[in-house]
């Protein structure tokens, strides 16, 4: 299977290469970076640390689309509705992990589910996902009784909040109270805030480190609390379970799907 | 719903009075209380710390039986199985909290399910159930790859180690691996342990201040893991349990059934 990776010089951008090639069954048909960027034009395997690959990272997501089975999207969102128009152009299915969508970006993204399989993943980690289905669960059977606040934790680097993940834990919340994560979303406190409104799902942001990431989730209810955590150490878990999804993409029908779908996580 | 209370005047049953008071949909058809009880004859609503509701604390259960939809029992063991006979009598579902139960009265119980829907639980708290479930799920989901440990904390005065919930998790854990808690339980790890064992599930035990309980289980694996806490902030987190379980028995067929049916925890 023919892997091209747009964003191939990122954090995760290069873990991707080094799983795709490590990886039985999978090629590296491409990688992409930021036109006038400094990767345009080295070899894919340098910014990873590997061996020359024999091909020169492009600023044509055309042409690399082109030689692919399958792209995983690991690049910025401005590039994002492009991307998807060329997904749709040429039914080449998209892993799609970019994440600091607007609202065009992601009306650009269900229109091109409609000619291409995508897989809309702002967190590839398998157990993330897992927590997901068990937070759409907890959030069912406590009801908007037990408050519900989301704490998320990033890299110093990422340049926007909340982050993608956090977004998707807060939207997964909602979900499982049946309601929509625009109408009870809380995402700054500042100042004389009052008291909390009922049914409403909060999000605190943490940023620091290198690496480390995590999510918890707290249902405050009057008389208990109910709290799930995820926390992971070594981002190379993201390009695993992206590697994973292209695998599971490839031969699906057109449509937007989830890494929860990826990962069977109903 | 009427909610009849069987030993009204206990801590449990004082509690469920006044949360009956404050619960949507619920409302007291009365409270029985032991013949020989300096309670009897007195309010229901105002042993309980309540204003008046305008019923006596009586002795005959049969009477307080016919007045109510449900009735919740924190009682006696011998006394739960006297209940749980005349919840069959007269076709009026029962919650029976009440633990310590010999055979035979457990027997009684299960008797008396086949005629007439039965809860019975040794934990009502919603988050507690929801917890064991979890547990038990996610333990069957993940491998022995994952490290559970289970960590635990009470107050200064608690006098047993782990606590009785925190081996029911182990116990949730265990079953959900398809193994026996005593074969894989390490309850303790002091001086040269080695290097921990695959599969087996770790206690770790805190002890301080007023504490009202304090659960984390934690999977852990490779470069990432996931916790499930819950805290207790009181003990009226029981009676809320009871009552979800009195509103959710209306109209159920006769059965013995379990907090995680009705939560829906399968």
């Amino acid at each position: 299977m023919k892997i091209g990776i747009f964003g191939c010089g990122g954090t995760i951008g290069r873990l991707l290469v080094r799983e795709v090639v490590a990886t039985e069954g999978c090629e590296l048909s491409g990688g992409t970076s930021r036109p006038g960027g400094p990767h345009i034009g080295i070899d894919v395997g340098e910014p990873a640390g590997l061996e020359p690959v024999g091909l020169a990272i492009s600023d044509d997501p055309r042409a690399v689309m082109a030689a692919s089975d399958v792209i995983i999207d690991f690049s910025l969102a401005p590039a994002t509705a492009q991307h998807m128009l060329l997904a749709a152009e040429t039914g080449i299915p998209v892993v799609l992990g970019t994440t600091g969508f607007d609202a065009d970006d992601y009306a650009a993204i269900d229109r091109a589910a409609a000619d291409a399989a995508i897989v809309e993943a702002p967190n590839t980690s398998a157990n993330l996902n897992f927590l997901l289905m068990l937070i759409e669960r907890i959030a069912g059977v406590l009801g908007d009784e037990y408050d519900a606040e989301v704490l998320s934790m990033s890299e110093r680097r990422l340049p926007f909040a909340p982050s993608g993940t956090a977004m998707e834990v807060a939207k997964t919340v909602a979900a499982g109270r049946g309601a929509n994560i625009d109408d009870v979303l809380e995402k700054v406190r500042d100042g004389v805030i009052g008291p909390r409104p009922p049914g409403t799902i909060g999000i605190a942001v943490v940023r620091g480190g290198r690496v480390s990431g995590g999510q918890r989730v707290i249902f405050a209810g009057d008389d208990e609390i109910v709290e799930v955590a995820y926390r992971s150490t070594d981002p190379a878990i993201y390009a695993k379970g992206a590697v994973t999804a292209a695998q599971w993409v490839v031969g699906k029908p057109p449509a937007k799907y989830s890494m929860r779908d990826v990962f069977g996580l109903a | 719903m009427k909610i009849g209370v069987v030993g009204c005047g206990g801590r449990m049953g004082r509690m469920i009075v006044s949360t009956i008071a404050t619960t949507e949909g619920c409302e007291i058809a009365g409270g029985t209380e032991p013949p020989l009880s300096p309670l009897l004859g007195q309010d229901v609503g105002a042993q309980a710390g309540l204003a008046p509701a305008g019923l006596v604390v009586g002795d005959d259960a049969q009477a307080l039986f016919r007045a109510a939809d449900v009735v919740v029992d924190f009682t006696a063991p011998d006394a739960t199985a006297l209940h749980a006979r005349l919840a069959a009598e007269m076709s009026v579902p029962l919650v029976a909290g009440t633990t310590g139960l010999t055979a035979d009265e457990q027997k009684a119980v299960e008797d008396a399910a086949r005629s007439v829907a039965i809860v019975q639980a040794a934990n009502m708290s919603v988050g507690i159930n929801l917890l064991l479930g979890l547990t038990e799920e996610t333990a069957a989901k993940f491998g022995d790859d994952y490290d559970i440990e289970i960590l635990e904390m009470h107050h200064r005065h608690k006098v047993d180690a782990p606590s009785g919930t925190a081996l029911a998790l182990g116990r949730a854990a265990a079953k959900g691996r398809g193994v026996e808690l005593d074969a894989v339980a390490q309850r303790v790890r002091d001086g040269h342990t080695g290097p921990r064992r695959a599969g087996d599930i770790g206690f770790a035990t805190m002890r301080g201040g007023d504490v009202a309980g304090e659960h984390t289980v934690v999977f852990a694996t490779e470069a990432s893991r996931i916790e499930i806490v819950h805290r207790a902030i009181s003990r009226a987190v029981f009676a809320g349990g009871a009552l979800r379980a009195a509103l959710w028995l209306d109209g159920k067929p006769p059965g013995l059934y379990s907090m995680r049916d009705v939560l829906g925890l399968g």
